[in-house]
């Protein structure tokens, strides 16, 4: 089975293309403390009307995982990216979920596998966990997330493997 | 608790008279009001950082005492767009071909 570790980036972006609940349930799904923190504690304390709604889609689907907070300040990533590395040498064969551009630099140089919130619709899709229009619905979603570019590679991609799947 | 650090800074009579401006409507003083301007200068600068990929977006939020949450409605505000590169896009894309193919 697939195993996943999301960052704050992926999981807020995944929720917010409506599909957090899907890839949690499709996948086995990991994060640290600290990413928990960023994403619900953190969101839960100031309000953020999403915090709420992630937090139970995250309870009892997805492991979090106490990790020792270690110090690289010089990556300049957050607590939640530097426990997503610290759990990596234990996780063999994961696959990180993050669309943070420093974050994907640093696991490329590392040469850490990793999809973005937009090409796991794909792999969804693809897979028959979501419908070729559910994924579509989804990116339409998530296009104010996302940079453009990304929105356009992934929409050709779903158009892409529409001849093998279901249709809207 | 916040820790504060006190700045001498030198700064030019027009900004300083603009300063005493913004401080009397926004009923504040002149010391608040630049750190104000002080604050929203560097959420822009720390919004760029993370776009160019130098800083991550937690980092980014760490820095400046917000929520990613809040990280991403400013850049929103902004206009600028955060995400990966495009050969960080083409790597996850080719990844993402593969496990569609089910692998690994």
């Amino acid at each position: 089975m697939i195993r996943l570790l999301l960052d704050a980036d992926g999981i807020i972006k995944l929720y917010r293309a409506g599909v957090l609940a899907q890839v949690v349930r499709a996948f086995s799904c990991a994060i640290p403390r600290a990413v928990y923190e960023e994403v619900v504690a953190e969101g839960k304390l100031r309000l953020h009307p999403d915090a709420d709604a992630i937090d139970a889609i995250l309870l009892g689907m997805v492991t979090v995982i106490p990790v020792d907070r270690f110090q690289q300040p010089e990556l300049r990533l957050g607590a939640g990216e530097l426990a997503i590395l610290s759990l990596l040498p234990q996780e063999p064969g994961a696959i990180v979920v993050s669309d943070d551009r420093r974050f994907l630099a640093v696991l490329s140089m590392q040469g850490t596998p990793f999809l973005t919130p937009a090409d796991i619709l794909v792999v969804l899709s693809r897979r028959d966990i979501l419908s070729a229009g559910e994924a579509r619905e989804a990116l339409e979603r998530l296009r104010p997330a996302i940079r453009l570019a990304a929105y356009w590679d992934a929409r050709q991609d779903l158009e892409a493997g529409r001849g093998n799947h279901e249709e809207e | 608790m916040k820790k504060n650090k006190v700045v001498p800074l030198r700064i030019p009579e027009h900004l300083d008279e603009l300063a005493s401006l913004s401080a009397q409507e926004q009923h504040t003083d002149k010391a608040t009001a630049l750190r104000q301007w002080l604050h929203q200068g560097a959420a822009h600068y720390a919004v760029k950082l993370v776009a160019e990929g130098r800083v991550s977006a937690a980092r980014a939020a760490e820095l400046l005492e917000l929520t990613v949450y809040d990280l991403y409605h400013l850049a929103g505000a902004y206009g600028v767009e955060l995400g990966a590169s495009d050969e960080q896009r083409q790597q996850s894309r080719a990844l993402a071909a593969k496990l569609a193919q089910g692998g690994p």
